[in-house]
């Protein structure tokens, strides 16, 4: 009788444990995982493809969804022979790992907005790189990896000071930023002797090249955050600004609205005079440019930093370093301050047990962060350093004369405000902007519009 | 017309409980329960809420009509869309009607080539909506190497804007529309003039009337409710489109091409408003119930006739 | 008499003007595709553009089917397919005997009900799909997606063809009856042989529908492993990075190719099945 009851026991209790296992994954491996040992040496052939990095018969599963233009399906020959590297390493190193990789598609709000779901749903992926300026609406979700940083070795208090402002809350290390970029303006250094430095000079410019039957000045001016990300320098350097102390749009602010509004009116008189075309508007993000600008038909484009790493894939370097020369971002009148959007992009771990946590920023670290990584890594993208330790150090930054230029556009950098409502005022600038260059709002008339949609959104 | 041999007569055995219907249907309606009906109710459901995608909590409110109605930006995006599939579905059933006619009249006069022009018109049914978007986005490429550019230019048209000039954008969006949708139009429209039998167009031709006169009094009565279904169908493939405007504009330039599908998603995937995107969802499925009435009453005249 | 044939000269003159503009409007643009499929870069941007490219080199191909994922989103799409494609047959064979064979209650409704979700745009229903599967732990989950491929077609795969059945004879069921056959062995034994050109119009429009599908994939999918051609496409078009026309060119033709394939071959079984599902039913 007494078997019997504990054979009913045991029974049941086996089964409500399958049954807990069936119903998710997560609590599952987190079980188990407790018990594993990654350094373990697993059997199977060791993979290195876009779908696992690792040994097959790893125990220990790992996902990891990376930027696609940063990851092993990037079609920039570079920087995947670096990752692969590096993968390879550190897969080699953890025998009982094997990292499963997230391709995502390459619209990157769509991605931003799929994964805010699943981490409010509690299955986001382990490790994940979060463009930095949605990523504070990631950070309560985040877990703390201090801890890791510490034994790894990487200095976390190191980070420049804005960075360290968004990505350390209650002195827990809650994101690892890995890349900056800035933005400039990017000219023929065989046709244009001094670049233009104000909005009007740059017309002035744009329309002498015109006159030689060539592209005076391009720019992002389809829908995506590139186009208004570029131009926010141009916005910021008038003192403007786009959100308030507490958060909220700025713009009804005479002096911001002025701003703006002078914004959208170079960017109609660079229409109207004929310096750009209207066909920016089919530019939805940088790459879209490359190609017109490796065509040798345009004097001057206004892009992000990682044009020259891009450019050098694209035409050669010495063809590029030959021809392109660049310069700070315009300032909207004279005397101001030339500024612009500094981004980049972080790594966020989402992992909820104890091993998995450690493992994926252990990975993200040894990647992208560490001294090590970074300095292969940001000089692929051309972007710079997030650290004073990196930015001294790194000799490129010394002696390749485009980073040590992009390096002095950092000191007078802004970031974009750090706040949801940013994403709808990005959004409805984005669509103004088109309205502005197809000439069918003013820019008057584009400004009301952006406030009102804004106001209307909440 | 079998259906009404069938209801007309009895089936020959008693129907008992277990030889009935249900089982054969029963995965059926399962699927559509689970795929349809479900979340038609969960997508009216949030239409009443603020929920976000950003949060797990929501209230339920009629903010989302409110603000949608308000919003002058909405009615842009429905004059867009009505504009977008009166025009595309006017021009599909119009040429899709004079190519089957051409065909039906070359296939009559045993002309040459009526095969070829058949296929090459059906050819892009059998394209996706998202390639057919991308294909002619290299058409409307506005610089001097764009073709279309290039010919203009040919015959003295310069500085032609396509998809960059708000003006221009719908209507090119509406033009590569018809050469997607008309493939439909003509094949029913020709299907319909196999059906005409021919002793009505010889009793045509004895009464001497010319051509002009058979296609207006003979032909047309006879296919209208072909051409009926036609343009029920085209309006409701239109009205639904959503994969040929993502990769032909986006919605762009400004919102001169967004269309109510694509404002819904970008509503939930873009500014993660889950009821307000669900709200112009339902505004969706609204317009689709009324096309489906009008589907069905023309389906019911047909049974009729 | 002579006035006769002058005049049949005349309209045929006409239809073949037409014809050829007809023949111009449509096939242009996919020439035009295949022209760029074949330049080099520095050829995109010739202005004015050459017609032909200068050589035909398949080096584009080359570089999106070994570096862009292609082959990867078409075999994603064979898969889904042949999932959807069997899996819509095994549901709506059985319904359409019961909506063919059967009179019922409410038998009118649920016809008329299967033909509503047909309007339905798939956007309203993806919707609700997503939060549905997110919870479920079934978004990038290939059967889940399968299963929508599969209730999308089967409204009108259903209704066109019942329209098949129902011109099968009854008296042949009768016949069965009386040889003793079960009803199921009446479906598949008799019935289905003669439906048989039915089932394959059916297939090729399921083909042709899940082939094109956009909406729920775009949505339902966020990792690129399990995209087919439709989105993999958009997702080359819109990617981060440097991707030039001519080697979009390529991946479009490549997309393209498949079902014109399957088109072009099966070109009459197309027209009777596009045509008796809507118009004869």
């Amino acid at each position: 009788m007494k078997k019997y009851v504990m054979a009913t026991v045991l029974a049941m209790v086996t089964a409500g444990f399958l049954f807990a296992n069936g119903g998710s994954e997560k609590p599952a491996a987190s079980a188990k995982s407790s018990t594993l040992d990654p350094y373990k040496q697993a059997g199977g052939n060791f993979v290195l493809t876009t779908d696992m990095i690792g040994y097959e018969n790893a125990e220990i599963e790992l996902t990891w969804q990376p930027n696609p233009s940063q990851s092993l399906t990037s079609t920039m020959q570079g920087r995947v022979d670096d990752l692969k590297a590096k993968l390879e390493k550190w897969t080699k190193a953890h025998p009982n790992v094997k990292i499963v990789p997230l391709g995502t598609t390459s619209n990157i709000n769509d991605n931003m907005a799929k994964l805010q779901i699943s981490v409010v749903e509690g299955n986001a992926p382990d490790l994940v790189a979060v463009d930095s300026f949605v990523m504070p609406q990631f950070l309560e979700y985040a877990q703390d990896i201090s801890d890791v940083a510490k034994e790894q070795g990487f200095d976390y208090n190191d980070y420049f000071p804005y960075i360290k402002e968004q990505v350390i809350q209650d002195g827990q290390l809650k994101a690892l930023w890995y890349t900056t970029d800035v933005r400039a303006l990017f000219y023929r250094k065989d046709w244009i002797q001094t670049p233009p430095t104000t909005a009007d000079e740059l017309i002035a410019e744009g329309k002498k090249q015109a006159a030689q039957g060539r592209t005076g000045f391009i720019f992002v001016g389809g829908r995506g955050e590139g186009s208004v990300n570029n131009l926010w320098g141009m916005f910021w350097c008038q003192g403007a600004q786009l959100v308030d102390k507490d958060g909220n749009m700025a713009l009804e602010d005479p002096k911001n609205k002025q701003a703006l509004t002078n914004l959208f009116a170079f960017v109609k008189k660079a229409v109207d005079e004929g310096v750009s075309p209207t066909t920016v508007i089919n530019y939805p993000r940088d790459s879209a440019m490359f190609g017109d600008a490796a065509a040798g038909n345009v004097a001057m484009f206004l892009a992000n930093t990682s044009a020259i790493g891009h450019l050098r894939e694209i035409m050669g370097e010495d063809e590029f370093n030959a021809k392109w020369g660049m310069a700070p971002t315009p300032v909207m009148h004279a005397g101001e301050t030339s500024t612009c959007s500094a981004g980049g992009w972080t790594n966020l771990v989402f992992a909820k047990d104890d091993l998995h946590r450690r493992l994926a920023a252990d990975l993200a670290i040894n990647l992208y962060s560490s001294d090590e990584a970074a300095y292969s890594w940001n000089k692929l993208e051309s972007a710079l350093p997030c650290t004073n330790k990196q930015f001294d150090s790194f000799d490129y930054l010394q002696t390749d004369p485009y980073f040590v230029t992009e390096k002095g556009y950092l000191q007078t950098a802004s970031t974009r405000p750090a706040v949801a409502i940013y994403s709808t005022i990005s959004t409805e600038c984005q669509v103004a902007l088109g309205s502005v260059i197809s000439g069918s709002l003013t820019p008057v008339q584009a400004v009301d519009q952006v406030i009102a949609n804004v106001k209307n959104s909440l | 017309m079998r259906n009404t041999d069938v209801s007309g007569k009895p089936l020959p055995r008693k129907v008992s409980c277990s030889h009935g219907p249900i089982p054969w249907l029963l995965p059926l309606l399962v699927v559509l329960v689970l795929a349809f009906i479900y979340p038609t109710i969960e997508v009216i459901r949030y239409s009443f809420t603020d929920a976000n995608l950003a949060k797990k909590t929501y209230t339920y409110t009629l903010k989302s009509y409110r603000t949608i109605f308000s919003n002058p930006s909405t009615y842009i995006i429905l004059r867009n869309t009505f504009s977008f599939v009166f025009f595309s579905v006017v021009f599909q059933t119009l040429l899709g009607f004079l190519i089957a006619l051409a065909v039906d009249k070359g296939e009559q006069m045993h002309l040459h080539g009526t095969v070829l022009v058949r296929v090459v018109t059906l050819l892009s049914w059998a394209i996706p909506g998202s390639i057919i978007g991308v294909v002619w986005t290299f058409l409307y490429n506005e610089t001097g190497s764009g073709i279309l550019v290039a010919l203009l230019a040919k015959v003295g048209i310069t500085k032609v804007t396509f998809l960059t000039n708000p003006k221009h954008a719908l209507a090119c969006a509406i033009v590569a529309n018809i050469w997607r949708g008309t493939a439909q139009s003509m094949i029913l429209t020709y299907a319909g003039l196999k059906t005409i039998p021919s002793d009505q167009i010889e009793a045509g031709n004895i009464d001497g009337a010319n051509s002009w006169q058979r296609l207006i009094h003979i032909i047309v009565p006879a296919i209208m409710t072909v051409i009926g279904t036609n343009i029920i169908l085209n309006t409701i493939n239109t009205f639904n489109t959503f994969d040929m405007i993502v990769s032909l504009t986006g919605g762009g330039p400004g919102r001169a091409t967004e269309v109510l599908a694509l404002t819904s998603y970008n509503t939930i995937f873009s500014s993660r408003m889950l009821g307000r995107g669900s709200a112009y969802a339902v505004i969706l499925l609204f317009i689709n119930s009324l096309m489906a009435i009008g589907y069905f009453a023309v389906l019911k005249h047909r049974e009729k006739s | 008499m002579a006035s006769r044939t002058r005049q049949k000269r005349i309209t045929a003159a006409g239809l073949y003007l037409f014809y050829a503009v007809i023949i111009l409007f449509f096939l242009f643009p996919l020439l035009w595709v295949l022209s760029l499929s074949f330049k080099t870069m520095p050829e995109l941007f010739y202005v004015p553009p050459k017609i032909l490219p200068e050589h035909f080199s398949f080096e584009n191909y080359e570089q999106v089917l070994w570096r862009n994922n292609i082959l990867r989103y078409l075999s994603n799409s064979f898969k889904l397919e042949v999932v959807t494609i069997v899996g819509t047959l095994l549901i709506i064979i059985p319904a359409t005997f019961a909506l063919s064979r059967f009179r019922f209650k409410g038998q009118h409704s649920i016809q008329f009900g299967i033909l509503t979700f047909q309007m339905i745009s798939p956007l309203v229903i993806a919707i609700p799909l997503y939060r549905y599967f997110s919870k479920m732990h079934l978004l990038n989950n290939f059967w889940a997606l399968a299963f929508v491929y599969i209730a999308l077609n089967i409204p009108f795969s259903c209704w066109s063809l019942k329209g098949y059945m129902d011109t099968i004879p009854l008296s042949i069921d009768e016949a069965g009856t009386i040889d003793g056959c079960t009803k199921m062995q009446v479906l598949v034994k008799l019935l289905l042989p003669l439906i048989g050109p039915g089932i394959v119009s059916v297939i090729i429009l399921i083909f042709v529908r899940a082939w094109s599908q956009f909406i729920i994939p775009y949505i339902l999918l966020s990792d690129q492993k399990l995209f087919p051609i439709s989105v993999g496409l958009v997702n080359l078009q819109s990617t981060g990075e440097t991707i030039s026309t001519h080697f979009l060119a390529a991946g479009c033709v490549i997309g393209i190719l498949p079902t014109l394939l399957v088109f072009i071959v099966l070109q009459r079984f197309i027209v009777s099945a596009l045509t008796a599902g809507a118009v004869k039913e």
